[in-house]
This record gives structure tokens, sequence and C-alpha cells, in this order.
């Protein structure tokens, strides 16, 4: 069982210059106290550097290591950084050395190329070659396991994926549950037998072959056989290649929950850029057509003037015009009355003029010349100088129009297009800033590029899912074809040679099919003890009885039953918590491989009854616990009281400078 | 007999107004921008620049700092000729009078342009 003793840090992260923490090799529970931002996740990670070389952020792997070396440390000239681990297992003392330094030569680091990784485990105090090292890391603590003894206790949701059926993460922590329960071995076990009687029927068809009654049917076996096994590779393969799909799968929608912030901001600003594009190209059309307008602007706006202007010529026209008139009506009747006087004769009725008449006709003649003199020559004139104007400014106003409503309706669009395209430049703004400060590592393109990539998976995944199911049914209809060839020479052959191949291979097939069944049976029986165990913890954990138990499915999933039987259908996020734990600590116990607890915010949203219950149980639940837990998220008092004797250390991590924390 | 120049010459003001009013992209040209302030003057000043005295007046009170203008640029279809006859019959200076129209409308459009009210622009049309 694996059990860490002590850990000493170099310039790890805010951990400046050299300091330890000594687990201690008795069993039971450290807790380290610490604020956020001291460096809890820092010390997880630590651990998971010293194990496996790598450091996890919440957005991915961390891809240069030499960033998480001392601040102050480089100031002072430091780079790098080491990781030492004392542990044992099973009566071995190991001293496991991990550490970034800087290349021989190098004084100061001018990239992540100038520095080094060094890496050296010492078993009983003998440094072990590079493949030994390698191998006996992977038997202490394989990284493929290493999620159910070193985790943020935050991330337990992702164990709510175990309730579904077919999601890559889903199946990824199958995978490692089956792994760390040790199904693998028995797995390689019926592989193993497979190899042993897919060569015993070989041997049963060259038996069968050189029989004279079977040859023909021996060699259609052997056929039948690599076919078979032709398909089986195909299979094989395909298998394999679906597993990277996969993991590939899950890596990129890691990358996308990662990134999905970062990506819905470039699209955003991708999509603004468009429209503040858009909005600009209109712009300059709408500002194009006012300029159009305005060109000829200003003889619209003359219109009312020329009109204007036009009224007044018009009216003084019709004055001479009708004082000219009326001198023509009156010469008419003054010519009229001229000619009775003369001819003494009315022209209108023939009856003769007296001399009273002649004199009112002369008084008359006197009267109308004197009232109706007509236009004076300078009168006719102006009405001439009128008239010639007036043409003119008829043509003043001869194909002219106003062009303000038009200019207004531009004006209008232009300052919408205004306001538009400055809310478009602020939101780029805020957004590239965003990007700026968010995803100063990512390249914008490969983020971009994540969803396309996880669809071409997902869609390949479908294929290959598809081409198995394929191959499947050949090989289904192939074994068939052999079973009736195998059944024919069985009745036919009769050599010695035959006999004795054939009753191999029905001893081979019979110990196939007890690993196989063994197999089955082991995962079942595994199955139910994790479920059993799984539901001592949780009802410890609970303590609601309401909930009875928990109920395990084909994934590993765990489903809450109530005391009514039923299922219950939606959990909080802290039952969900509760359940993730009751799993882990299951695994803990069916599991081969033994090792160390080591949660990070282990309390999540728990109220105090669930935090209390938590802390009561973890003794329980593995040999060696820690606890990382900022001040507050459990009562120091009420985790002393639960721990009791369990408890073996309690360390805080102090603020010396935003860059710099000491274990005390 | 009208005039027979050939350049109109605008003051150094009004043809600073010109400038700032073509450099708002609201006009094709600076040209388009004085003939605007010509309409302006006649449309809204029409009392303090209705006869040919008044004109002849500011004529004397304008420098010549500004931009020449060819007649030809300024009134390709004689448009402003014939306006300007219309309006000042007695006057046998219509380009005189055209510069000084220009001027002064500029100048008003100048003092609305300081204030921050000559746009949008359909509202001074």
């Amino acid at each position: 069982m694996l059990h860490f003793d002590k850990m000493t840090l170099r310039d790890f992260g805010p951990y400046k210059g050299e300091q330890t923490i000594d687990f201690s090799d008795r069993s039971g529970v450290s807790i380290i106290w610490g604020n956020n931002g001291r460096g809890k996740t820092t010390l997880l990670n630590a651990l998971r550097y010293g194990l496996f070389g790598v450091i996890q952020r919440r957005n991915g792997i961390l891809k240069n290591l030499s960033e998480m070396g001392n601040k102050e440390a480089v100031q002072e000239g430091r780079y790098g950084f080491t990781v030492i681990l004392d542990m044992t297992n099973d009566g071995d003392t190991y001293k496991l050395t991990r550490q970034l330094k800087l290349r021989p030569g190098i004084v100061k680091p001018s990239g992540e190329e100038d520095y080094e990784k060094v890496l050296f485990l010492e078993r009983d105090g003998s440094i072990l070659s590079p493949e030994d090292r390698n191998h006996e890391l992977n038997v202490i603590m394989p990284e493929q396991v290493a999620r159910f003894f070193l985790f943020d206790a935050e991330l337990l949701q992702e164990y709510e994926e175990l309730l579904e059926t077919n999601t890559s993460d889903g199946e990824q922590i199958k995978n490692s549950i089956e792994k760390i329960l040790g199904v693998p071995v028995l797995q390689n076990g019926v592989v193993d037998v497979e190899d042993c009687l897919s060569n015993y029927e070989k041997q049963k068809s060259r038996a069968a072959r050189a029989d004279d009654k079977t040859v023909q049917l021996g060699q259609e076996m052997e056929n039948l056989t690599a076919n078979i096994e032709e398909h089986q590779n195909i299979i094989k393969e395909k298998q394999a290649e679906l597993s990277d799909l996969i993991r590939k799968k899950s890596v990129l929608e890691g990358r996308m929950a990662d990134t999905d912030k970062l990506r819905n901001w470039i699209v955003q600003r991708n999509e603004a850029q468009k429209s503040q594009e858009k909005h600009e190209d209109e712009l300059e059309t709408v500002q194009s057509k006012i300029r159009d307008l305005m060109k000829n602007a200003w003889r619209g706006m003359l219109l009312t003037t020329v009109r204007d202007l036009r009224e007044k010529i018009e009216a003084e026209e019709y004055a001479l015009d009708a004082k000219k008139q009326k001198r023509t009506v009156a010469d008419r009747f003054i010519m009229e009355m001229k000619k009775a006087i003369s001819e003494r004769t009315c022209p209108i009725c023939g009856q003769e003029v007296s001399g009273d008449i002649v004199e009112h006709l002369r008084a008359k003649i006197n009267e109308s010349t004197n009232e109706y003199v007509g236009l004076s020559e300078e009168e006719r004139q102006r009405l001439y100088d009128l008239q010639n104007q007036m043409l003119a400014i008829r043509q003043l106003s001869a194909d002219v129009s106003d062009v303000r409503q038009g200019v207004a309706h531009l004006e209008n669009r232009r300052d919408e297009l205004q306001i538009a395209i400055s809310e478009c430049r602020q939101q780029i703004e805020e957004l590239h800033d965003n990007i700026k400060r968010y995803g100063e590592d990512a390249e914008e393109a490969d983020v971009l590029s994540i969803s396309r990539e996880h669809s071409d998976v997902e869609q390949t995944i479908r294929d290959v899912r598809r081409g198995i199911e394929d191959e499947n049914k050949k090989l289904t209809e192939l074994k068939m074809n052999k079973e009736r060839v195998a059944a024919t020479i069985d009745k036919m052959a009769g050599g010695t040679d035959y006999r004795l191949a054939s009753r191999k291979y029905e001893l081979c097939e019979h110990v196939f099919r007890i690993f196989e069944k063994s197999k089955t049976r082991y995962r079942e029986r595994l199955k139910e003890n994790v479920e059993k165990d799984a539901t001592a913890l949780f009802v410890q954990l609970t303590g609601d009885k309401d909930y009875i138990g928990l109920k395990i499915n084909d994934n590993y999933g765990l489903e809450i039953i109530h005391k009514s039987g039923r299922t219950v259908p939606s959990r909080s996020s802290g039952y969900e918590h509760i359940v993730a734990l009751s799993l882990i600590g299951a695994l803990h116990k069916n599991a081969p491989l033994r090792g160390p607890i080591i949660m990070d915010s282990p309390f999540g949203r728990l109220d105090p009854t669930h935090k209390a219950n938590i802390v009561r149980t973890l003794p329980g639940m593995a040999e060696q616990s820690m606890l990382l837990a900022y001040i507050g998220e459990i009562d120091e008092q009420v985790a002393r009281f639960e721990l009791g004797s369990h408890l073996i250390h309690e360390y805080k991590l102090e603020r010396v400078s935003s860059m710099h924390t000491e274990i005390v | 007999m009208a005039e027979s120049i050939k350049t109109i010459v605008l003051s150094g003001q009004a043809q600073a107004v010109a400038k700032q009013m073509n450099d708002s992209g609201t006009f094709p040209d600076s040209l388009s921008a004085a003939k605007f302030g010509m309409a302006y003057a006649i449309k809204y000043y029409w009392d303090a620049v209705n006869t040919s005295d008044k004109l002849n007046h500011l004529n004397g009170v304008y420098d010549s700092k500004g931009s020449t203008y060819n007649i030809g640029s300024l009134d390709p279809d004689n448009y402003v000729l014939q306006l300007m006859e219309a309006l000042y019959p007695d006057s046998d200076t219509p380009y005189t009078f055209t510069r000084v129209l220009i001027c002064f409308g500029l100048n008003k459009l100048g003092d609305l342009l300081e204030e921050g009210r000559l746009f949008p622009i359909n509202k001074v049309m």
C-alpha cells in the first residue's frame, strides 16, 4: 500500500525556498488549512507533478512548466523547482525526486527550451534505471487511476457522467474504475487463453487436412480460421482506434469546456467585426448618397424664394396687363362714340343722334380718355421686362426639387449607423480585452478549430463503431460456417492425430469458457461489492433515513434509492458530491491497489452536518488521507472532534507575500 | 451688360467654413458648400441682402484671402447668373453679388458650426 511520508518542495509555486510537509508514517488524516490563493491546489499539483510530471490547471495541463517556478526566487536568480516525495509501498521505501532545472551553461533562461527535466527514483537506497523507475512508478501509482487518489472535490460532478451511456467522459472514468479494480488483469488472462485456443484450433485444422477423409474440409477450416483471424484483427485495430478516438474526443471536450468562454468571445468578436464592416459599408453608401444630394441641394433651397419672386412679378405683370386691357376696351367704346357724333347715327340701333346726345357723347369721350389712359411708355417697357423675367424665373424652378426630406432620411440612417458602429467598436474592444486576458496562451485559430475537430472525431467514432458492428456480423457468420465445417470434420475424420488435436482444443475451449465466465462473475461481484460498500458509506455520509442505498449500473454509475424502492431522479450538487465520495471510498475498499486520498476543497457546497459526516468517515475510506481546506470550510473544532486520534497533523499555509507562502 | 469677371475669390473666413463643411463628409466639395452658403443667405437672411446697395457694401467688407473659383466651375449652366438677374434686376455684377452672398451665408453657417448646430444639415436647409 502506498503511503506518503514526506514531501519536500523547492521554489515550487508560492513555496519559496525549501519547505517540507511531514505526513508521518502513521495512518490517519492530515489537514492543510489555507485561504484562497495561498497554494492548496498547488500542493495537490506538487504531488501530481512528483508522481507523473504534469501540472493540472483548471483550463488544462500547464504547457510551460517553468511558469510554476516561484516568482520571487526568479527575481533572486533561482530558476526551476524541485519536488521530492518520500514514500513507502509494500515494505519498500522510495525517494522520488523530480526537478525542472536550467540546462548546463544557462544562467538566465530565455524560454522553456533552456530547462531540462530531471527524475530519480531511489528504492531502498538504490537509484533505479529509467526502465525500472518507470515500471515501478506505474505499479505503485498508475496515472490512469490517479483521479481516485488526488482530486479536486469541486470537480466530482464528473462522476455523474457514469449515469449516462456512451459518453466519452463516462467511458474514460469507467475504464479507470475497472483499472483500479484490477479487471484488466483477468481480461489479459482471457486474451492469453484465447491465443492458446487459436493455436489449438490451427493444430486441429492441420490434423484434419492430413486426414485423407477430411483433406478438403481441413483446408476449408484453415481458410475460415485465417479469415476469422483477419476479421478479429480488423476488429482489434478498430477497437484500438475507437479507444484513441474516445480519448481524443475527451481531450477535445476538455479543451472545449476550458475554452468555451474564450471561443464564445472570439465568435462574438468576429460577428461584431462583420457587423461593423457591414455597417461601415452601408455608412459609406449613405454618405455618398448624401454628398450626391448635397451637390445641388442649394437649388432646392431657393425654390421658395423663386416662388415668392415669381408671385411678385406675376402680380405686377397682372396689374399692368389689366391697365392695358381697360384702355383697349375704352378705345373701342370711344371709337363708336366718335363715329356716332360724326354720322349723327347710332352705330348699334341706327337711330338719329340728337344734339344733346352728341354733347353728352363728347363729355363721355373726354371722361373715358382721361380715366383709361392705358400704359405709359415706361409701363409698357416694364411689362415687357417683367414678361422676360418671368420666362427666366420659370427656368429657375424647372427640374429643381427640394431634397430636404431625402437628406433628412439619409442623415437619420447615417446617425443610426454611426451609433451601431460605435456600439460594435465598444463591444469588440471589450471582447478583445477579455480574449487577451483569458486567452493569453491560446491561439485563436486553435480555439476555433476545436469544435470542428470535435465534430470530425464524433463522426469518425460513429463510422468506426459501424465498422466494428459490420465486422462482428461477418465474424458471426464465419464462426457459424466454421462450426458447421468442424461438426462435419468431427463426424468424418477418423485419424488419431485429429482426435488428439480435437481433445486438446476442447480442453482449451473449456479453460477459455471458465476464464470468460470468471471475468464476468468477477466484474459482477466487484460491482456488487462496490454497490454494497458505496451504499454503506452513503448511508453514513447522508444520515437521511429516506435514502436507503445506492444502485450501481453497468458503467459503475450510482443512483440513489428511496425507501419506496424508486430511484431518485435528480439530485443536488451536494448529493452528487456525496455519491462520488461514496464511490471513491468503495473503490478504495475493493481495489487491489491501495493508496492515500488527497482532497482539495473537500467539502464543496455541503452543509455543516454533511461536512462533519465526511470528516468522521474519512479515516475509514483510506489508510492515509489529506484534506486541503480553506479556513472556515469546516469548523476546526468540529474537524478535530470528529477525527479524534485519527488527526495526525495540521498545517497552515501562511502568506509572507503575494508570491510567497510558508507551510507552518 | 454683365460684368466680365472669370473668377470669384472667397473671404478667408468663409473659405475656412466651406473647408470644415467639406471635411464633415456631407458635401462633395468646398464649392458645393459655398453654393449652399449662398442659398442659405438668400433663404434665411433675405432682409440683410435684398438690395444691390447692401451687397455692394458687404463686398467692401470681405477680404479676398480665400480660394479662387472659376465662374465656369461655379456656374456651368448659368443658373446662378439667372438667379442673380432675377433677384437683383438692377445690377450688372451678378458674380460679385454671388461672392458676397456666399461669404455672408458661409459666415452664418460658421456660427452654427461653432455652436454645434450645423448638423444634421437637413435642419438648416
